[in-house]
This record gives C-alpha cells, structure tokens and sequence, in this order.
C-alpha cells in the first residue's frame, strides 16, 4: 500500500518556545517497499512515523494513504485506519502485562474477520511454547516477537515500526529483521522502519535519512543485503 | 524541602480527583457536623431552657384552691409551689387556646420576642401557634368574648411538646396551644364564663433539698381529710411535654455519629487506594530519590503533606457547612416541639475534632501505605515492581477473548475492585441506615393500624364499679427493663381470654405471658424465652417465661390472663384498671389516669414520619453524593492506571464501544455482582445496629422491607453507575492513541 506524504511540518511546545521537529517533509513510500527512516536523535523520524500513525496530528501538510487523506480523518475515521491497515512495533514492545502472550495477539486478532491462526503465527515465530506466559516471564527478544506477532495477526498492509531493535542485543535484533524481511517479501506488506542504527540501511529497499526535521537524502537500494548476512 | 514544590503542581494535574477529595470529605463532615451539631445545640440549650425557666419538678392538679395554710404546710415539707391555673378557650379559627395566669417561679415562660403581658387586655401566645396564625407581637386576638393584645411570643417549659392531654401523642397548633395572662386579665377572662370547660387548678412544684415528688404526693394524699382532693399527680419525669426536643434528637445525634464513623472509614480507604496508585507511578522516581540519599521518612513525610492538606481543608469546608447546615436540621428534627430558638452551639473540642480527624485519617492511612511500599530496595523501586506483579494467572481456555480479558483485568486490578466493593458497602450502610427509619416508620404505621382494634384504651386512677356497656376490663401493672442503658416501659397487662380488641390465645400458667411484637423486637425475646421485669419502685423483679407472641405492635406488652395477674399480684378478684372500648366513654375526669385512642396510636406514627424525614433526605442525599463521588474516583483510578493499555488498544484501532467494553464493563460487573450481595449483606448490619439507634425509643421497631426494596436499591445503584459511566466514559475519550508514546507500563 503506497504512502505519501507532502510538506508534513509538525512543532511541539507553546510558543513562542516552540520546537519545528518536521519542516516541510516530503516521499512517496511504494507499495511493499521496506524502507528505513534513518537520523540521530531529535530529527523528527518517530514524529513522521507517528503522523503517518495517526498518533499525531500534523501542523500542515497531507498524507494519503490507499487514496485516502488521512490529516482530514476524523478522530473516529483514524481508529478506522489503524485497525485496516496499520501494524505497529515499538522499541520497548508495549505488550499489556497483565495478558499472556496468546492474549495479546488475541487483541488485535478480534479487530479484522480474518486473523491469520494465532497459533500458526507463534509456531512461525517459534513463540508457540511460551503462549501461556506472560510478558514478565519473557526475554527481551520473546517479547519483540510476540509484540510482532501481535501486529500482524490482523495482516496489516502496512507495518510502522519504530526502532525495533533499539532494546535488543545483535542477535535477536539480526533475528527481528529476518522477521520483517520475510512478512515483506512473503506478504508485500510495505513496512517503514523508524532507527538510528545505520546496519539495517543494507536491508532495505530505500533509506530516507533526516536531520533537524529535514530529509537530507533519499536513497534506493535496488539489491538489498538479506538480514541474516547483516554484522551488527 | 524542594520536593514540597511540587504539591501545588500535583494538586492542578490531579485537580479532579484532590477537589472530589476534598467535597466527599465537606459533604461527609457537613452532614456528621449538621446532625450532631443540631442534637448537641438542641440538648444544650433546652437543659439550659430547663435550668433558666426553672422548669417543675412536677405538677398537681385538685379539685379546689388548696388554702394558704395547706400551700405553707407544703412549702414547710421541702417544696417551692406556684399555682398555675389555667382554662382551655375557643380562639381564632376554632382552636383551642389554654389560657394560663402568670408565672412567677416556676416554669417561667421564655420570651422570643416582645415581652410578657403587663396589663389585663395583653397576652404571652406560644411562638408555634403564632407562627401558623401569622401573629405577631402587638398582633390583636380574639379569646373566649374578648380580644386581647399579643405582648409576646414564646415558649413554655411544661409545655415543649404542646399536648393537649398527657396521653396524647400528637400536636396540631391549628387545634391547641398554650398562653399567659397577668393574673388581673386571667381572672376577667375567667369571668366571661367562655371557658370549654372548667378551670383546672393545677399547681406546679420544685423539690428542695432532698425532698421528692413520690413524698408529696403521699403527702398530698394524706391530707384528703382536710379537703386536699387530689385529681392528678404528674413528676416531670413522667411527663412527656416537658424535655421532649432533647430527647428526640438524640437520635439525630448518634445517627450522626455512627455516620461519621462510616464515613471516615470510606474516607481513610479512598485516599489508600490513591496513595497506592501515586506510589506505583512514581516507583521509578521514588527509587531514585532513595538511591539518591532521602530518607524514608523525608519521603513519607512529602507524601503524606498534599493528602493531609486536602484532608485538612475538606473539613475546615465540611465544618463550616455543617455549622451553617445546623440550623436547618433543628427546623427538620425540631420544629414539632416549642423551645427558645437554639443557637448553633458546638463545643470547640467537637471543632477541634472535626478539623483534626478527617487530616490525621489521611496521615495514619499514607503512613502506613507510603511506609509498607518503601520498604522494597531503590533498585526494586527503580526498576518498578509491576514488571513482577503479573507473572502469573489462571489458565483461561474456552472462553471468548473478551471474556478473558475481562477477567485477566479484574485480577489485575483487583484492589480497585476490592476499593469499589468497600465504598459500595459503606454507602450502602448510610442508604440502609434511611431504608431502616423509613420501614420502621411505615411498619409501625402499617402494624399500628391493623392491630389496634379498640377505640380508646383508658387506665384508671380506681377501679369503675360497673363496666359500661360496649367496654371490655383489663388490669395493668407497669414494670420496666432494661435495654442499651435505657429503662423502657413494659405493661404487664391482664385481659379476658375472649376480650374481643385483643383476641390472644393467653396461656394458662401462673408466670406465663404472651409478649407484643413490639416487645419482642425491642428485647430481641422470642417464645420460649424467660423475661425479667422491675418494678417501678426498683424493690422487686418479676420473672415470666413467654409462651407466645401476640400481635401487638403500638407498645411494649405482656399479655396475660386477667384472672392468673389478679392472683398473682393478691388483688381482689374484681379488680381492674384498664378500660378497653370501641366508642369514646365518658368517665369522670378523677377516674381517668390517661387515655390511648386508636387515632392516638395511628397519628403518632405520621409524626413520628415527619419527625424523621429531614434526617432521611439528609442520609439520602450524602449516600448518594458519597456513592457518586467514590464510583467515580475509583473507576476513574482505574482508567488513569490502564491509560497505557487503553492507549494501545486505540492505537491498534479498537472503537471507542469497543474500548468502553473492554475497560468499563469491568466496573459494571463489580458494582452488580456486589450489589447483589452487599445490598442483603448492609441490610443486616444496620438491622443489628439500628436497635442502637432507637434504644431510647419504649417500642420495637420492624425494620423488614417487602422484597422489592432490593431490586429497587440495585435499580438505584445502577442508576447512579449510569451517571458515573458518563462521566467514565468522558475521561476514557480523553485517553488518546498518543498516550502510548508518553507512557510505558
């Protein structure tokens, strides 16, 4: 599902002590493209993915996603968004504690008719013998796993992730990549990566790199590295 | 310390849950503070109307002027006497007025406003009769032929519940009241010859020294032989005009305080729930302190300042509104009666209470919350124990997921559970508490009506030589017991086993009663159990054992049969000194000790109604706020706890129905399923407790409800869950997708 979004600005705090963490920020994302959002801290790359979210609200500018303007979306229309075509992955999991592993997938399993098996998708992730713990009794990487499981149950068209692998050790962040790579090519589903980590620029197929709100450069990779070949 | 900083800043973000605080505790102490406050003012200042106006020790009535010789005699024997005599007028809009000469020594009247009558054409009106006539000081009025000038109104001390007769049970001021000539106007009135009936020459007397009205009134009949013929004899004690308002209310009163009670425990568990949650929050931020170097006390100390402050201005509010709510509760619980206007008279030490309780509730409950959830270490603080919270659950299969979820939330939150639970029951306590006067009230009514089947029940001052026709004898014996510290009338009453106004199968055995339903309730005695009784000079105990019980609410009663109660007490086997009758009779008045009409019975339960419902609607209103307030801020606990999850239920797209379901229906079930226990449960407490409560009151009270009160009881749960759920469902709209970036869990 194609993204694209122009002359997104987004500022944060009251003025006149306001902070312009996107500035006029344009691309269009094809169709089960991977593509990374690369840029140090403060840079506006969680913010464009948290407007592409409809987290956020952006000050100015469009995003249009499967034809639709999302920026004119009612607050109900977004929940409506969310639920058919977005997928999401954060740094730190944000799994529901007091859920099991099964449980948490469940939750976002009942938003579509058509949930892939929730037990299909824990064999696939090899999560299938830890899908009565709760996230307390996983490791880090487990609960990354479950937190992916939990947002493709519903076969989103689109998977945001923002920073992944930012709480992981190499391993398991090589691991979690291997997953995005494979719902990619096995799904088409385009997935935008949100890090600060240049080792995945390799795997995907475009790099858009920002800085002070900017995109300062907007790079295809016509042959990607496969993830499990990545040194981190 | 710096950290105080923040307690103004913690106050604005949390704005709604401090301010809810803070006017459940204003409302709770506002309505403790109104009740005792109004029972303390109103017996402070009719023991003060008692001791200024020098109110009788008792009262006489002959049938003629006793002679100056007799009155010195009296006087000589101990006693100070001031004639009162007084005869009953017609006045405006055909009530009754009892025209009195002046008082001079002995119960002097008590002047609201103008002053007492001067000359023969003034006279003193009682202030309620006043107030429905619309009279005011220098007003005129029409008694018997001629009108007078109103000099003044206010209130007699013999006369503080204006009954017309000492057996009455109810006032009306449009039928009766009372007033004070000077002596010169009470004897041109009486002269008019327009009196409703004969003048009555009552003479009220203080005992001095050791002297006591049992001595006098031997010592009055005594002197029959020198033409003292004595018609009545009446103690103050025994009289039920005099002290009436200070008896009332003492049950406003300890209503009052057995709410107060209820609701600092209500108060104390709230604010634990909210420290819990305001620690977990700020575990991380707790933990770093410590590690830091703060002590555990400094600490304590910071947390316990805002809930202290809030605690500390939620009854300086809750004072003040009590104290000017008292006022009106005298106007509720004591308007019937006529006494000098109390002021609001609240000892500075129940002030001082008021102000201390309610902010050292909430640093005894923090103290102890804040001190167990410190004792973990920094690192454990640090890192947050919730991590650990949720390591393990029951296995749920075969359930839908919603239905997990449910359940997977409600263990999770199962102190807020716990919390909703115990708020529900506390107020459940206070609408139990109005249920319970409102049953006993109306059951009394509802009994009273079905079981008095006589017209008029007269005691006798001797026994009649022939019974009129269409009456039936009996013969009664006053006796007491003991019951919560109080000694309550018991009439021992000996009837015909055919006596047609109470049809009772009376047992046979010379110590065997049946006992009224009244007693039964008041004692807490069923069949089978023995009752022992004083008698009213405390030298002897009678001991009975009841056979039965007889349907009799409107007193407390033990029946027997007439022929076994003569034997018993050596009378003649004629004797008798009740008079039962479905028709009024006319006796002389020297043969009547006092009378109980089935009106009587009857209209004494709507006052009994009247007197009662502003202590109703005041515990309606405060349990509903309380329940209202207390829903609300502990579901609201629970939103602002799982803001983190909700947030992602949003952001995974979950509607605003769906999320309302998954988040809301949590409460619902808590409140219904423990309204479905709680509400029998309450009732049973306040049923043990009630008794306590109305220990002074001579009969027992039925508190049963018809079964419907409890559906109906839910229905109002429910209704009030309704008004919470909109307003739960206003903050849960506010929980936006976002939140998820703030927050992690």
């Amino acid at each position: 599902m194609r993204i694209s979004f122009r002359d997104l600005c987004k500022s944060y705090g009251v003025a006149p002590a306001t902070t312009e963490v996107l500035h006029h920020v344009s691309a269009d994302i094809e169709e089960g493209q991977m593509c990374a959002i690369l840029g140090p801290s403060g840079s506006g790359k969680s913010t464009l993915l948290q407007l592409i979210g409809g987290l956020e609200s952006a000050d100015e500018g469009s995003i249009v996603v499967a034809d639709r303007e999302i920026t004119k979306m009612s607050s109900r229309e977004i929940g409506r968004y969310r639920r058919d075509y977005l997928g999401f992955i954060f740094q730190f999991y944000n799994l529901i504690p007091n859920l099991t592993v099964r449980e948490n997938i469940e939750l976002c399993a009942n938003l579509t008719r058509h949930p892939v098996p929730v037990d299909d998708l824990l064999t696939e992730l090899g999560m299938i013998e830890h899908r009565n713990k709760f996230p307390a009794q996983l490791s880090g990487g487990q609960q990354q796993r479950c937190a992916i499981a939990r947002a493709l149950v519903k076969k989103p068209p689109i998977l945001l992730c923002d920073e992944p692998t930012g709480a992981l050790d190499s391993q398991n962040a090589r691991e979690i990549m291997c997953l995005l790579e494979r719902v990619n090519r096995d799904f088409g589903t385009t997935i935008l990566i949100v890090s600060h980590n240049p080792v995945i620029v390799d795997t995907v197929h475009r790099v858009l790199h920002l800085k002070d709100g900017k995109i300062i450069s907007d790079k295809v990779n016509t042959s990607p590295v496969p993830a499990a070949q990545l040194e981190w | 310390m710096i950290l105080y900083r923040r307690i103004f800043r913690e106050f604005r973000v949390h704005w709604v849950r401090w301010s809810s605080l803070v006017l459940l505790t204003a409302v709770g102490l506002a309505m403790v503070g109104a009740l005792s406050g109004a029972a303390f003012s109103v017996v402070t200042v009719t023991d003060e109307y008692a001791r200024t106006s020098r109110v009788e020790d008792g009262q006489f009535t002959v049938a003629a002027p006793l002679t100056d010789a007799i009155v010195s005699d009296i006087e000589k024997e101990g006693y100070e006497l001031e004639s009162s005599f007084y005869g009953d007028y017609a006045s405006e809009s055909g009530s009754t007025l009892r025209v009195f000469s002046s008082r001079n020594q002995i119960n002097l009247a008590a002047v609201d406003d103008g002053s007492l009558p001067a000359n023969s054409d003034e006279v003193f009106i009682e202030k309620l009769y006043a107030d429905k006539m619309e009279l005011s000081t220098g007003d005129k009025i029409r008694i018997g032929s001629s009108t007078y000038d109103v000099s003044g109104i206010g209130s007699l001390p013999d006369y503080e519940a204006v009954f017309r007769s000492i057996g009455d049970i109810g006032t009306d001021p449009m039928k009766f009241s009372v007033a004070v000539m000077t002596d010169s106007g009470y004897e041109k009135l009486v002269q008019t010859g327009t009196s409703t009936g004969s003048e009555t020459c009552l003479y009220a007397f203080s005992c001095i020294d050791n002297a006591s009205p049992e001595e006098l009134k031997k010592y009055l009949r005594e002197r029959s032989e020198e033409g003292v013929f004595l018609l009545s004899f009446l103690s103050a004690e025994d009289n039920p005009r005099i002290g009436a308002a200070g008896e009332d209310i003492v049950i406003t009163g300890i209503s009052g305080i057995v709410g107060g009670v209820i609701f600092l425990l209500l108060l104390g568990y709230v604010i634990s729930v909210f420290m819990i949650q305001t620690i977990d929050q700020e575990s991380s931020v707790i933990g770093s302190l410590v590690a830091l170097g703060l002590r555990k006390g400094e600490l304590i100390r910071y947390y316990i300042a805002l809930p202290a402050l809030i605690g500390f201005i939620g009854a300086c509010v809750g004072t003040l509104a009590g104290y000017l709510l008292t006022p009106m509760q005298f106007a509720e619980s004591c308007g019937y009666f006529s006494y000098p206007d109390p002021m609001v008279l609240i000892p500075p030490v129940w002030i001082a209470i008021s102000l201390i309780l309610p902010p050292s509730m909430c640093v005894l409950v923090n103290w102890i919350v804040i001190g167990r959830r410190l004792r973990v270490s920094p690192l454990s603080l640090l890192r947050g124990q919730r991590e650990a919270r949720m390591s393990r659950g029951p296995e749920l299969h075969r359930m839908s997921f919603s239905m997990r979820f449910g359940i997977r939330h409600a263990i999770h939150e199962w102190r807020s559970a716990v919390s909703l639970l115990g708020a529900l029951f506390l107020s459940l306590l206070l609408v139990m508490l109005a249920v319970d006067c409102f049953a006993a009230i109306e059951n009394m009514i509802q009994d009273n009506r079905e079981d008095t089947r006589f017209t008029e029940m007269t005691f006798l001052t001797r026994p009649l030589d022939t019974i009129p026709a269409n009456a039936e004898e009996g013969y009664a014996e006053k006796l007491n017991k003991e019951a919560w510290g109080y000694e309550i009338d018991v009439t021992l009453l000996g009837i015909d086993p055919d006596n047609g106004f109470l049809p009772f199968d009376l047992p046979a055995g010379k110590n065997e009663v049946l006992i009224s339903t009244s007693a039964m309730r008041k004692f807490n005695l069923s069949t089978g159990d023995r009752i022992t009784l004083s008698e009213a000079t405390g030298s002897k105990t009678r001991t009975f054992q009841i056979t039965g019980v007889a349907d009799y609410s409107a007193g407390s009663f033990l029946f027997m049969n007439i022929d076994v109660m003569r034997e018993l007490y050596e009378r003649e086997e004629t004797y008798m000194n009740v008079l039962f009758s479905d028709e009024k009779i006319d006796l002389e008045p020297e043969n009547i000790a006092y009378k109980v009409s089935r009106d009587d019975i009857i209209g004494y339960g709507d006052i009994f109604r009247q007197l009662m419902y502003g202590l109703l609607r005041l515990l309606a209103f405060t349990s509903t706020f309380i329940l209202i307030t207390v829903l609300y801020l502990m579901q609201k606990n629970v939103i602002d706890r799982s803001t983190y999850s909700i947030a992602l239920t949003k952001t995974f797209g979950y509607s605003e129905r769906e999320v309302r379901r998954l988040y809301l229906r949590f409460g619902f079930v808590v409140v219904a399923v423990g309204a479905v226990f709680l509400v029998p449960l309450s009732k049973v407490v306040v049923d043990r407790i009630f008794p306590i409560l109305v220990s002074n009151v001579g009969v027992g009270m039925d508190t049963s409800v018809p079964f419907l009160t409890y559906p109906m009881i839910m229905l109002w749960i429910f209704l009030i869950y309704s008004a919470v759920y909109a307003l739960l469902n206003g903050r849960l709209r506010k929980v936006r997708a976002s939140e998820i970036l703030k927050q992690r869990e």
